[in-house]
């Protein structure tokens, strides 16, 4: 943000109300117009509000970025909430967030007392019959594409591993899978490189 | 009460997430379907609808999930279970922003979750080949391991290996974008499971 700019508490009304409007409508944009997530989201909040808009500043943005992936739950509202508040505070946070919101509950919500009804004919129920095994060829490649990303070296392999076993053949709870791995990646992986002699 | 029920499910699978939808599908599908939310074959289809419509997967499972389960007041309840967790803790980080950039304590659990994340979806991967590349469930459970027949019983549908091949060939080749891929699916599967019924 731009320091020579007065407090964001002193500011007129009109224009605070002029900025929770452009983020909130930036984000409605964002948010119907984007299939696939965060990871797509993330590039087009760097177009809308860094080069176009120019309210966040290149730094804060890679801030976002890197929060983003240390933080849990759904990247694109995490990136929503914290441009908002880099912005303009609580408001502007609440703003962004109902911004990516509003699309997708009300999209899915619609569609999902449609899909309901149609389940009782035939054709679409043996339509959905095969969507399962396109579902099974996307994920093959969000696979395969994490593992190169992610899986670095015989502890991560280790990790994933350990994951995939406890919950296909124990079928232990996948949230203390998790919780589990967690604990095994802080047990792996703190030995620092600069501490080995 | 349904709505608490919802709220808890989801909070916990948002609070232990990181790094995107992809992972939570497992959690998601575990919680519901243990719950006796949805059946399985259910729940694949909402992912599969997930993928197609606009925002974050994650999100539309949920909210899909919770309409289903409770109406438009569950979906609502499952949508803020979800985001919850990350939004308290994002709005907390936001006010120690460099204390947390600098520190590296949480690192090492951090990359172990990031591990994780490759055997979550691996098991999203298995649950999503069966009842399509094959007609039934892998017998991968301990206790089905060694029972007689538990494989051979398993037959291969050769419609869905087909509608998985073409699915993979085109995103070699072209790079079929989600969207297309599972409309394409949708209309394979059609046409398949009309001409040639299982």
């Amino acid at each position: 943000m731009d320091n020579s700019s007065p407090l964001w508490s002193n500011r007129p009304m009109k224009e605070r109300f002029r900025i929770y409007g452009g983020l909130f409508v930036s984000f409605l944009k964002i948010s119907s117009l984007t299939l696939g997530g965060g990871a797509v989201m993330l590039p087009l909040m760097e177009e809308e509000f860094v080069r176009r808009r120019k309210w966040i500043g290149e730094e804060d943005m890679l801030d976002v970025y890197t929060l983003c992936n240390t933080l849990p739950g759904v990247i694109a509202l995490n990136s929503s909430l914290m441009i908002g508040r880099l912005k303009a505070g609580f408001w502007g946070a609440l703003f962004s967030v109902a911004g990516v919101l509003i699309p997708s509950v009300v999209i899915i919500t619609a569609l999902a007392s449609a899909v309901q009804l149609l389940m009782g004919y035939p054709l679409v129920s043996r339509a959905f019959l095969g969507v399962r095994a396109g579902v099974t060829a996307l994920l093959l490649f969000v696979i395969i594409n994490l593992s190169k990303k992610g899986i670095r070296g015989g502890r991560e392999l280790l990790i994933a591993l350990f994951a995939f076993i406890a919950l296909e053949v124990f079928q232990v709870n996948a949230v203390l899978v998790v919780l589990l791995c967690a604990l095994l990646g802080g047990i792996l992986f703190s030995r620092k490189k600069r501490d080995r002699p | 009460m349904i709505y608490l029920e919802l709220f808890w499910a989801f909070c916990k699978i948002g609070a232990v997430t990181f790094g995107g939808g992809y992972a939570m599908i497992s959690l998601i599908q575990q919680e519901v379907v243990s719950r006796g939310w949805c059946t399985s074959a259910e729940f694949a289809d909402m992912v599969a609808i997930s993928q197609m419509t606009p925002g974050p997967i994650a999100l539309n499972t949920a909210t899909y999930v919770g309409k289903i389960t409770a109406g438009i007041p569950g979906a609502l309840t499952a949508t803020f279970g979800l985001i919850f967790p990350a939004l308290c803790l994002t709005s907390l980080v936001i006010f120690f922003l460099e204390q947390v950039k600098r520190s590296r304590a949480a690192e090492p659990f951090i990359r172990g979750i990031r591990s994780a994340a490759v055997g979550l979806i691996g098991a999203a991967v298995l649950f999503f080949m069966e009842n399509s590349l094959v007609d039934g469930e892998l017998p991968l459970y301990w206790k089905s391991i060694g029972k007689a027949g538990s494989w051979t019983d398993l037959s291969i549908l050769w419609q869905g290996i087909l509608i998985f091949a073409v699915i993979i060939i085109l995103k070699k080749t072209i790079n079929i974008k989600p969207f297309g891929a599972i409309l394409l699916s949708l209309g394979l599967g059609a046409a398949l499971y009309t001409f040639f019924p299982l």
